[in-house]
C-alpha cells in the first residue's frame, strides 16, 4: 500500500523536471536574446554619444575587473566586488578621461532597507558622476546609512573602473574592502 | 482530502517546480531583475510552503517514511535545478545536500511546533503561524554565516 502511495510523489517529480527541461530549452534562446539587447541598452545610457560598443579581453590584474566593453569615447567596463552578503555586480561608463559618465548595479544579495539602497540611491550614486577619477568613503563618498560595507565595496568598483580607463595605480590601501 | 503518506513530497516537487520555472521566466523576460539567490533562504521558503499545503490538504500524516523523505528530497534538490538549467557541478551537489538537510530539519521543527499549537482556535492559523516563526529563525541563523 505505502510503496502504491510513492507513485505520486515520483510521478509529480519527474513531471516537474520535464517541464522544467522543456521550459529551459524553449526559452533559452529568448533569455540569450533579451540579455543582448538589455545589456545594448545600458551599455548606451552609461556612455551617452557611445554607438558601437566592442568587447574587449581583460588581462590586467585587478580581480575587481570582469569585462571591458569599448567604445569610440570611452569604456565601459564590469566589476564584481565584495560586498557585505555576497558579490556585488556593476556596470560603470567610464570617459576617456577617467572621469565616470554612469553605473548601475547589476547584481547583489545585500540586506533589504540598507545596503540594497545601492541600487537606486540617487544621492549616492551621484557622488561618482563626473567628480573625479579615485573614490574613497570618508573622504570625497558619503557612505550609505548602515550600508559602510556596501559603500566601499561600490566605491572601489567604481575606482577600479576609472584606474582601468587612466591607468592609475590603485593597489593602495584606501580602496581595499573594509578599509 | 489527500490521505498520501507521501503528500508531503508531492508538494514539494510541485512548488520547487514552479519557483524554478519562474526563475526560467525572468531570465527570458526580465533579465534586469534580482531575484533571491538559490540559497538556504530559498530552500527554506520552498520548504515551509510544503509543509503548509501538506498540512491544510489532508489529515495530518502520522508516521512519516523518513527515509523515503530523505531520498525524495534528495533527488527533488537535485533533478528540479538541474533540468532547469540552473544549477550544475559542485554547486548542484552542495544545494541537493543542503537542500535535504534543511528540509529534514524543517519537517521535524514544523511538525513539533504545529502540533503544540494545534488546540482549539488556534489549529487553523498554527500551520501558518510555524511557517513563518521558522523562517525567520532559519534568516536570524543564516545571518550568522555571513
Amino acid at each position: 500500500m505505502k510503496v502504491k502511495q510513492l507513485i505520486q510523489p515520483v510521478a509529480a517529480l519527474l513531471v516537474a523536471a520535464l517541464v522544467l527541461f522543456l521550459g529551459a530549452t524553449v526559452l533559452s534562446p529568448i533569455a540569450r536574446e533579451n540579455e543582448a539587447k538589455e545589456l545594448q541598452s545600458i551599455l548606451t545610457t552609461l556612455l551617452p554619444g557611445a554607438e558601437s560598443f566592442v568587447q574587449e579581453e581583460y588581462t590586467g590584474e585587478d580581480e575587481a575587473i570582469s569585462a571591458v566593453y569599448k567604445a569610440e569615447n570611452g569604456y565601459v567596463i564590469e566589476t564584481v566586488t565584495a560586498g557585505y552578503a555576497g558579490d556585488i555586480t556593476m556596470l560603470v561608463g567610464v570617459n576617456t578621461d577617467g572621469t565616470i559618465s554612469g553605473l548601475v548595479v547589476r547584481d547583489m544579495q545585500e540586506t533589504y532597507g540598507l545596503g540594497m539602497k545601492a541600487l537606486s540611491d540617487v544621492s549616492f550614486l551621484s557622488q561618482f558622476l563626473w567628480n573625479g577619477t579615485t573614490f574613497t568613503v570618508g573622504e570625497n563618498v558619503d557612505a550609505l546609512t548602515g550600508a559602510t560595507v556596501t559603500s566601499k565595496a561600490v566605491a572601489k568598483a567604481v575606482t577600479s573602473a576609472s584606474a582601468f580607463v587612466t591607468g592609475a595605480d590603485i593597489s593602495s590601501s584606501a580602496t581595499e574592502w573594509g578599509g | 482530502m489527500m490521505k498520501n503518506t507521501y503528500r508531503l513530497n508531492t508538494f514539494l516537487a510541485v512548488v520547487a517546480g514552479l519557483v524554478f520555472l519562474g526563475y526560467l521566466a525572468e531570465q527570458a523576460f526580465a533579465p534586469a531583475a534580482i531575484l533571491p539567490p538559490l540559497d538556504l533562504m530559498l530552500i527554506s521558503a520552498i520548504s515551509l510552503v510544503a509543509l503548509v499545503l501538506e498540512r491544510y490538504s489532508g489529515p495530518r500524516t502520522e508516521e512519516r517514511n523518513w527515509l523515503a523523505v530523505l531520498v525524495l528530497s534528495v533527488v527533488t534538490f537535485a533533478l528540479l535545478p538541474l533540468a532547469a538549467g540552473l544549477l550544475t557541478g559542485q554547486a548542484l551537489l552542495r544545494f541537493a545536500l543542503v537542500g535535504c538537510a534543511a528540509f529534514l530539519v524543517l519537517t521535524f521543527l514544523f511538525t513539533a511546533i504545529c502540533d503544540r499549537l494545534a488546540s482549539g482556535t488556534a489549529s487553523k492559523i498554527a500551520p501558518l503561524l510555524s511557517a513563518g516563526i521558522l523562517f525567520l529563525a532559519v534568516q536570524g541563523c543564516s545571518s550568522l554565516f555571513l
